[in-house]
C-alpha cells in the first residue's frame, strides 16, 4: 500500500476523532456486556469446575438403602473408568447447642457428621488444622452465615434426643480444630434431615475412626476422566452416563450379595427360634390340658359332694318332721290334761274359796263367841264385884224389898228415905236382874258355843275334802310337769339332733361352696394361664412372622446414584449459572442492536461525507478495494479496540459482581474471570461484521458511481410529505417550526429507529434496574410489615401441648400473658415439608398450623397480591403461598402433596393462594391438619408474639430468654435487617445494569447528535445566517432529539416493564418470590434519569452548535 | 448625510495554520441606501469577507462597519444575530434551502423570525412562484430555488439584501432571471442590494460597482446609467 495512502487513513482516524470515540464506546459497551454476562455463566461453571477439580470432588455418590461394604467399594473400584472408590460415612444428629444464648433458629441443632474420605472430596483448610484424632472435627464453613461454633468448641452429641447415636458413632463428642470449605457443600440450602428440626445446621467433617457403623452410608467415586473434563459439558455427561449404567449392572449382584449378608444370620436365627416356638408350644399345649382334666375331676368330686349333702338334706328334714310330729301329739295330750288341770284347779280354788270362806266365818263367830263370852264373863265378874254372888243379891233384893216396903210403909213421906231405899230396891233389882240376864246369856253363850262346835266340824270335813282335791291336783301338776319335761327335753333333743344335722349339712354345704369356689378359681386362673400362654404363643408367632416378614422385606437392597449433576446443590447451581445465561441473551441485544447501528450509522456518515475524496481517489486510479480497505481498516481497528477495552472490562466486572450477588446462596472459591477467547471471537466477530458490513455497504453504494458524479456534489436528499400531514387535524395545529421537527424525524428511518431503539434500551434497563431493586428490597417490608404483624418469634425446646404445657411452658405462658407490653400471642407448629403436584417440580415448605385458629389473621395477612383481597384463613383445605402455587402450577381446588421429614405423604385440596414473598408456607388448620394426619397433633414449637407500640423488645426478648424452655427468640425487627443485608448486595448488580444503561444512552444520544448535526451543518449555518439566536438553533436542532427520546422513553417504559419481568422470574431464587411490580418512583427515577441524559448531551452539544461557521452556508455542497 | 452602508479601514485577518492571511487589509467604501450595488473581484480578493463581515456573519478585527447609521462592527453575537434576523436578507449561491420544507414553509422559516415579514406566499406570488408553493426544493429548478431564496431573503422585510454568486450555479438565462428579479426587486421596493460575484459582466446593471483586488477595494465607480439586464451578456 502507498505511504501516502497509510497516512490518509491515519488522518482519518485524526479527523474522525468524535465517531471513532463513538464506535470504540458503543462497541465496547455491546461488547463488555454482552460478553461479561455471557462469560459469567461460563466463568462460574468454570471456577467451580475448577474448585472441583482441585479438591477431587467426587464424581458420583453410591448410596444404597441397607449401606455398603468393603466389598461394594472393591466393585465399584474395578469398573471401568472409574479411578477410586472411597466409602465414607455420613450421620445426622443432634448436639447440644454451642452457644446457648444464640441456638440456632429453630428446632434441635443437629449436625450432620462426614467422614473424610482421602483424596475425594478434599477439603480446603481455612482457619485450623484438619483432625488427627476421632475425637476431633473440622466445621465446614458457609459464607453467608458466621460460623456457629469457635475453633477449640467441643460439641456434645445429645444422646438423649438421638438414641440412635450411640450405635452409629464411636465418639459423641467432637473438638472444633479447624475451617474448612468443602465442594461437596456449595451451599447450605439442601440441608433437610429426618432429625429434630428437620434442618442441618452445621456440617462437621472427622476422621472415619469416629463411626462405629458396619456399613458405609456412601461410596464416593471418581473417574479417569474427571481430571480432563469439564463438569458440565456434555462428553463430561456421557461418560457419566456410561459410569452410571456400569454401576447399574453391577449393582444387582452387590445388592443381591448384600441381601444374602443381611439376611442368612437372620434367617438362621428365625429357624431356630421357629423350633423353639413348636417346642414351648407343645409343652405349653401339653400343661393346659392337664390342668384342664385337673379342672375337671375336681369339678366330678364336687358334685358328687354336692349329691351327697343333697341326700343327707333330706333324711335329716325327714327324722326331723318326724319328731316334731310326736312332739306336737305329746304336745296336744298335755295340753289336754293341762286343760283337765286348770279346771280342777278352778273347782279346787272355788272350794277353797268356800272353805276360806267357812273359816272366815266360823273364825269370825268364834271370835264374837269369845267376846260374848269374854263380855259375859266381864259382866258376871263385874256383878261378882258388886253382888258378890245370886244368891248373895237375891238375899240383898229380899233386904232392900223389905226395907223399901218398911221405908215405904214407914216413912213415905221421907223422900230420901224412900228415894234411898227405892234405889236401893232397884239396884238390888239391877242385881237380881242381872243375874237372871247372866244366866240366859249363858245358855245362850252355851248354844252359840254348841253352834260353833258343829260347824267347825263340817268346815274340817270340807277342808279335808278339799285338801284331798287339791293333792290330787297337785299330783295332776306333778304328772303335767313331768309331761312338760319330757315334751320340752324331747324337744330339745329334736331341736338338737336337727341343729346338729344342719351344722353337719352347713359344713359339708360350705365345704362344697368352698370347693366351688375354688374350682372357679382355678377355671379363672386356668383360662388366665390359657389365655397368657395362648397370647405368648400367639405372640412369639407373630414375632416369629414379623421377623419372616422383616427378612421377607430385607428386598434386595437398591442402590441410588447421584453424580455432580443430579445432586440438588450442584445441579442448583448449574441453573442458576443458567439463568445468568439466559438473562445475558436477552440483555445484551440491546446492546448489541444499537451498538450495530450505531455503527452502521457512524459508518455510513462517514463514507458519506468523505464521498468526494473516495471519487478522487477513484479517478486518481485507485482500485475499489484500496478505497474500500481504507473505510474497513477504520472499522476494524475501532471495532478492535472497542472489543478489546469492552471485553477486558466486562469479563472481569461483570462475572464478579453477579458471582458477589450468588454468594448469597454460595460458599465458592473467589471467581476466575481468565479472558474469554471464544466469546471475545464471538463479540468482535459480530461488531466487525456489523461495522464491517456497514462500511463495505456504504463504500459499495458510492463506488459504484463513476469518479465524475463523486466529485459532484451528492444531490441532496428530497424532502418528503410525511404520514402526519394527511392528518389535517394534527399538522395544522402544528406551529411551523414543529412541523419542521416532524418531518425532520420521519425522514431518516435508521436513525429514527436507532434513537428511539437506543433511548427505550436505555429507559428499559433502568427501570428494569430500579425495578429489580423495588422487586428485591420491597419484598422484606412487604412481608414483614404488610404481611407478618408479629415482632417476636419464640421457639421452644419442646412440643408444646394445648392440653398439658409443661410447667416452664405455662410459665413463659403466663409471662407472654401478664406482661403489659404484649398484645397478643399465637402458638402455632412449623413442620418442613416437601411439596410437590402434578408437574415434576417440589418445593421445601413449611406446613404452618395455629393452635388458634381464631387468632391467625391477626398475626399474618392472607390476601391476594394483585387485587388486595383478603382471602380468609385455611378451613377446608391449604392455604398456600403464591410462588409455590406457581412453581407447583396449582391453583385453587387442585391438591398439594406434602412429604413430612418422616416419610409419610399426605394430600390436601388447595382452598386459596396468598400473597407472601420469602420462603413458602402451607397454611391448615389444627382440625384439617388432624384429619389429614390421621388424629396426630401438629407439633406446636413456635411462639408468635405481637407487642404493644413502643415496647422494648430486647428486654422482652431477654425477659423471655430466661426461662430454659426457651430454644430461641427471634426479633423480627433482626430479621427484617439480616435479609435486607442479603439483599443489599444484589445492588451490585444494579448499579452496574444502570451504569451500563446510562453509558449506552449517554453513547446513542451523543453519537445520533453528532451525526445529526454534522448531517444538517449546512442547514445550521443557514438558519444561523437567518438570523435564529443560539437557542433557537439549539432548539431547532434538539427537537428532534427530545422528542424521539420522549418517545423512546415511552416505548422503554413499556420495554422494561417486559424486560423487568422476565429478569424477575429468571433470576428469583426459590425461596423468595420478587415483586412483580415496578414502584411509581422508580418510572420517574428511570425516565428523569434518561431525560438528565439527554439533556446532558445536548449540553455537551451546545458549544458544537454555536461554533458551526456560518461561512459553511456560503460553501458548495459537498 | 451618512451613506447608508460605509466601510471604513475594515481589516480581517484569518489565520489557518501557522499562516495570517489578510483577507481584508483595510477595505473603504459605502453604498448608498437604495442601490443596487455589485462587489466584484477575483477569488480570493475578499470579496466573500465582505460579505461576511457586513452581512453580521463574522466580525472584521479593525475599522468599522456602519449600516444605517448602526455601527455593526462593534456589535456582540447576539446584537450581530438580532441585525442579520432584522436587516438582512441573504441569497446564497447554493440557495441552501431546507430541504425538509416546501418552497412556501422556506420562506415562512425567514418570516416567522422577524418583527416586521411580509407574507410569505404574496412573497412568493412576487417572486412569480404562485404555482409552487407546496412543492419540496427537490422537486423545483436551480432557479426556482433561487427564487425561493430570494422571497425567504424578501419575506424579512430587510434592510439590505445580500448576494452572493446568486447566479454561480444557475444556468445563464436563469441566472438573468434572477438578475432581472433582484433588480426588479431594488427598483421596485428601495432596498438595498448588495450583489457579490466575480463575473465583471454584470456590473453594468449596479448603480454601483467596487471592485475589490488583494483584501483592497481597487476602485468604486457609481453608474449613471445601469443597463437592464436583458442586455447584459457573458
Amino acid at each position: 500500500m502507498k505511504h501516502s495512502f497509510i497516512k490518509e487513513i491515519l488522518r482519518d482516524f485524526l479527523r474522525n476523532k468524535s465517531r471513532f470515540f463513538s464506535i470504540v464506546a458503543i462497541v465496547a459497551l455491546g461488547a463488555g456486556f454482552f460478553g461479561g454476562i455471557k462469560a459469567t455463566s461460563i466463568d462460574m461453571k468454570q471456577s467451580i469446575d475448577a474448585y472441583y477439580k482441585e479438591n477431587n470432588l467426587m464424581d458420583m455418590r453410591v448410596m444404597s438403602t441397607l449401606g455398603l461394604t468393603d466389598d461394594d467399594v472393591q466393585t465399584l473400584s474395578s469398573l471401568d473408568g472409574v479411578e477410586k472408590a472411597a466409602g465414607a460415612y455420613q450421620y445426622d444428629t443432634i448436639i447440644f447447642p454451642p452457644n446457648p444464648e444464640d441456638a440456632g433458629e429453630a428446632g434441635e441443632h443437629v449436625v450432620r457428621i462426614r467422614s473424610i474420605t482421602e483424596g475425594i472430596n478434599n477439603s480446603v483448610l481455612v482457619e485450623g488444622r484438619m483432625p488427627t484424632a476421632a475425637n476431633e472435627a473440622v466445621l465446614v464453613l458457609n459464607d453467608s452465615v458466621p460460623p456457629s461454633c469457635e475453633i477449640g468448641d467441643t460439641l456434645e452429641v445429645n444422646v438423649q434426643s438421638d438414641p440412635d447415636a450411640e450405635n452409629s458413632l464411636a465418639e459423641t463428642s467432637f473438638r472444633i480444630v479447624g475451617y474448612v470449605k468443602n465442594p461437596l457443600y456449595l451451599s447450605s440450602l439442601s440441608n433437610s434431615t429426618t432429625k429434630g428440626s428437620g434442618k442441618v445446621s452445621s456440617f462437621l467433617f472427622t476422621l472415619p475412626e469416629a463411626f462405629s457403623m458396619e456399613a458405609y452410608t456412601e461410596v464416593y467415586l471418581t473417574t479417569d476422566f474427571s481430571e480432563e473434563l469439564f463438569t458440565f459439558g456434555s462428553s463430561y455427561e456421557q461418560e457419566m452416563d456410561s459410569i452410571e449404567s456400569e454401576v447399574e449392572s453391577v449393582s444387582t449382584d452387590a445388592c443381591e450379595r448384600r441381601r444374602d449378608e443381611l439376611i442368612g444370620p437372620a434367617e438362621e436365627e428365625l429357624d431356630e427360634a421357629t423350633k423353639q416356638y413348636e417346642e414351648g408350644k407343645k409343652q405349653a399345649e401339653e400343661e393346659l390340658s392337664k390342668g384342664e382334666q385337673a379342672l375337671a375331676e375336681a369339678e366330678k368330686k364336687l358334685t358328687d359332694g354336692k349329691n351327697e349333702w343333697e341326700l343327707g338334706k333330706t333324711e335329716l328334714d325327714f327324722k326331723i318332721s318326724e319328731g316334731e310330729l310326736q312332739l306336737s301329739k305329746t304336745r296336744t295330750l298335755l295340753d289336754e290334761s293341762k286343760k283337765t288341770l286348770e279346771e280342777s284347779k278352778v273347782q279346787l280354788d272355788a272350794a277353797k274359796q268356800q272353805l276360806d270362806d267357812g273359816k272366815a266365818q266360823l273364825e269370825q263367830g268364834e271370835q264374837l263367841f269369845q267376846a260374848a263370852l269374854t263380855g259375859w264373863e266381864t259382866s258376871k265378874k263385874l256383878l261378882d264385884d258388886v253382888y258378890e254372888s245370886e244368891s248373895t243379891a237375891k238375899i240383898r233384893l229380899e233386904e232392900a224389898q223389905a226395907e223399901y216396903d218398911r221405908v215405904m210403909a214407914e216413912s213415905p213421906e221421907d223422900t230420901a228415905l224412900v228415894a234411898q231405899a227405892k234405889r236401893d230396891l232397884l239396884f238390888a233389882q239391877a242385881g237380881v236382874k242381872g243375874y237372871e240376864e247372866l244366866s240366859k246369856a249363858k245358855t245362850e253363850l252355851n248354844e252359840q258355843e254348841q253352834t260353833l262346835h258343829e260347824k267347825r266340824a263340817e268346815w274340817e270335813a270340807g277342808n279335808a275334802q278339799y285338801l284331798a282335791g287339791l293333792s290330787e291336783y297337785q299330783n295332776g301338776v306333778q304328772k303335767l310337769a313331768d309331761g312338760e319335761r319330757q315334751y320340752t327335753e324331747g324337744m330339745n333333743t329334736l331341736l338338737q339332733q336337727k341343729t346338729e344335722g344342719l351344722r353337719v349339712l352347713n359344713d359339708s354345704l360350705a365345704e362344697i361352696q368352698q370347693g366351688e369356689k375354688e374350682l372357679e378359681e382355678n377355671k379363672a386362673l386356668f383360662t388366665q394361664k390359657k389365655a397368657e400362654t395362648e397370647q405368648k404363643l400367639s405372640d412369639a408367632h407373630e414375632q416369629l412372622l414379623d421377623a419372616q416378614t422383616k427378612i421377607d422385606d430385607v428386598q434386595t437392597p437398591t442402590w441410588y446414584t447421584q453424580t455432580r449433576a443430579t445432586d440438588t446443590v450442584m445441579s442448583g447451581f448449574e441453573q442458576d449459572a443458567d439463568r445468568v445465561d439466559a438473562v445475558a441473551a436477552v440483555f445484551p441485544v440491546f446492546f448489541f442492536l444499537v451498538a450495530a447501528l450505531v455503527c452502521l450509522t457512524t459508518m455510513t456518515r462517514m463514507i458519506e461525507e468523505q464521498r468526494t475524496q473516495i471519487g478522487v481517489l477513484k479517478a486518481l486510479g485507485y482500485t475499489s478495494k484500496a478505497i474500500i480497505a481504507k473505510y474497513l481498516i477504520f472499522a476494524t481497528v475501532t471495532s478492535f479496540i472497542g472489543c478489546v477495552v469492552g471485553l477486558s472490562v466486562g469479563f472481569v466486572v461483570f462475572p464478579r459482581v453477579i458471582w458477589k450477588a450468588y454468594s448469597i446462596m454460595y460458599t465458592t472459591p473467589p471467581i476466575q474471570t481468565p479472558f474469554n477467547w471464544p466469546l471475545a471471537l464471538l463479540a468482535s466477530a459480530v461488531f466487525f461484521a456489523a461495522t464491517i458490513l456497514a462500511a463495505v455497504a456504504a463504500c459499495y453504494k458510492e463506488l459504484k458511481e463513476v469518479p465524475a458524479g463523486l466529485i459532484r456534489p451528492k444531490p441532496p436528499k428530497n424532502g418528503k410529505r410525511v404520514f402526519l400531514e394527511r392528518i389535517p387535524f394534527i399538522w395544522g395545529h402544528l406551529s411551523f417550526t414543529q412541523k419542521l421537527t416532524m418531518r425532520n424525524i420521519l425522514r431518516d428511518k435508521k436513525r429514527f429507529f436507532m434513537t428511539l431503539i437506543g433511548v427505550a434500551g436505555c429507559t428499559a434497563l433502568m427501570l428494569t434496574g430500579f425495578g429489580l431493586k423495588d422487586s428485591i428490597t420491597g419484598i422484606v417490608s412487604s412481608q414483614f410489615n404488610d404481611l407478618y404483624h408479629y415482632d417476636l418469634n419464640v421457639v421452644l425446646n419442646h412440643v408444646y401441648s394445648p392440653e398439658e404445657p409443661t410447667e416452664r411452658q405455662q410459665q413463659i405462658l403466663d409471662l407472654l400473658h401478664d406482661s403489659s407490653e404484649v398484645k397478643n400471642t399465637m402458638i402455632a407448629a412449623q413442620e418442613q415439608v416437601t411439596a410437590t403436584a402434578s408437574n415434576d417440580e417440589s418445593v421445601d415448605a413449611y406446613l404452618f398450623v395455629p393452635e388458634n385458629d381464631q387468632v391467625i389473621e391477626d398475626f399474618i395477612t392472607f390476601r391476594d397480591r394483585r387485587t388486595k383481597e383478603s382471602c380468609s384463613s385455611p378451613s377446608s383445605g391449604a392455604l398456600i403461598t403464591e410462588k409455590m402455587a406457581d412453581t407447583l402450577d396449582l391453583s385453587v381446588g387442585d391438591t398439594i402433596s406434602c412429604k413430612t421429614s418422616d416419610g409419610r405423604t399426605v394430600s390436601i385440596p388447595v382452598e386459596g393462594i396468598t400473597e407472601n414473598y420469602v420462603y413458602h408456607y402451607i397454611y391448615l388448620s389444627k382440625d384439617q391438619y388432624a384429619q389429614v394426619f390421621g388424629g396426630q397433633a401438629p407439633e406446636y414449637r413456635t411462639i408468635f408474639v405481637q407487642t404493644e407500640e413502643g415496647a422494648d423488645l430486647s428486654a422482652l426478648s431477654e425477659q423471655i430468654l430466661e426461662n430454659k424452655e426457651i430454644l430461641s427468640v427471634t426479633q423480627i425487627e433482626t430479621m427484617t435487617q439480616t435479609f435486607n443485608d442479603m439483599f443489599d448486595r444484589l445492588n451490585l448488580i444494579i448499579v452496574v445494569l444502570i451504569l451500563s444503561a446510562s453509558l449506552l444512552a449517554f453513547v446513542v444520544l451523543y453519537n445520533l447528535t453528532n451525526i445529526n448535526i454534522t448531517e444538517r451543518i449546512r442547514e445550521i449555518a443557514t438558519i444561523k445566517v437567518l438570523g435564529f439566536f443560539d437557542k433557537e438553533v439549539d432548539l431547532y436542532v434538539f427537537r428532534e432529539n427530545m422528542i424521539l427520546s420522549l418517545l423512546g422513553m415511552i416505548l422503554g417504559c413499556g420495554l422494561g416493564v417486559l424486560l423487568h419481568q422476565f429478569v424477575v422470574t429468571v433470576a428469583e431464587v426459590d425461596m423468595v418470590m420478587f415483586h412483580r411490580t415496578i414502584a411509581p418512583l422508580s418510572y420517574v427515577y428511570a425516565l428523569l434519569l434518561t431525560l438528565v441524559f439527554t439533556l446532558a448531551v445536548q449540553a455537551a452539544m451546545h458549544p458544537r452548535l454555536t461554533h458551526v461557521s456560518m461561512v459553511e452556508s456560503l460553501k458548495s455542497v459537498e | 448625510m451618512e451613506p447608508f452602508i460605509t466601510f471604513k479601514n475594515v481589516t480581517k485577518t484569518y489565520r489557518m495554520g501557522e499562516v495570517d492571511i489578510h483577507a481584508l487589509s483595510g477595505v473603504n467604501f459605502c453604498v448608498e441606501k437604495g442601490e443596487f450595488a455589485i462587489v466584484v473581484g477575483p477569488s480570493g480578493a475578499g470579496k466573500s469577507t465582505i460579505l461576511n463581515v457586513l452581512g453580521g456573519m463574522d466580525s472584521c478585527d479593525g475599522g468599522t462597519i456602519t449600516v444605517d447609521g448602526n455601527l455593526i462592527s462593534d456589535y456582540n453575537r447576539k446584537q450581530l444575530t438580532a441585525y442579520r434576523r432584522s436587516d438582512i436578507g441573504f441569497v446564497f449561491q447554493f440557495y441552501n434551502l431546507v430541504q425538509n420544507l416546501t418552497a412556501l414553509e422556506n420562506v415562512e422559516l425567514a418570516s416567522e423570525i422577524c418583527k416586521n415579514p411580509l407574507d410569505a406566499a404574496k412573497t412568493l406570488d412576487m417572486v412569480g412562484l404562485s404555482e409552487r408553493k407546496g412543492n419540496f426544493p427537490a422537486q423545483l429548478s436551480g432557479g426556482e430555488q433561487q427564487r425561493v431564496a430570494i422571497a425567504r431573503a424578501l419575506a424579512k422585510n430587510p434592510k439590505l439584501l445580500l448576494c452572493d454568486e446568486p447566479t454561480g450555479a444557475l444556468d445563464y438565462q436563469t441566472g438573468k432571471t434572477i438578475l432581472k428579479l433582484l433588480q426588479d426587486t431594488c427598483k421596485e421596493t428601495g432596498m438595498t442590494v448588495i450583489v457579490i460575484t466575480h463575473n465583471q459582466a454584470i456590473t453594468g446593471m449596479a448603480d454601483r460597482v467596487i471592485e475589490v483586488k488583494n483584501g483592497l477595494v481597487s476602485s468604486m465607480h457609481i453608474n449613471e446609467h445601469p443597463v437592464p439586464v436583458q442586455t447584459l451578456e457573458w
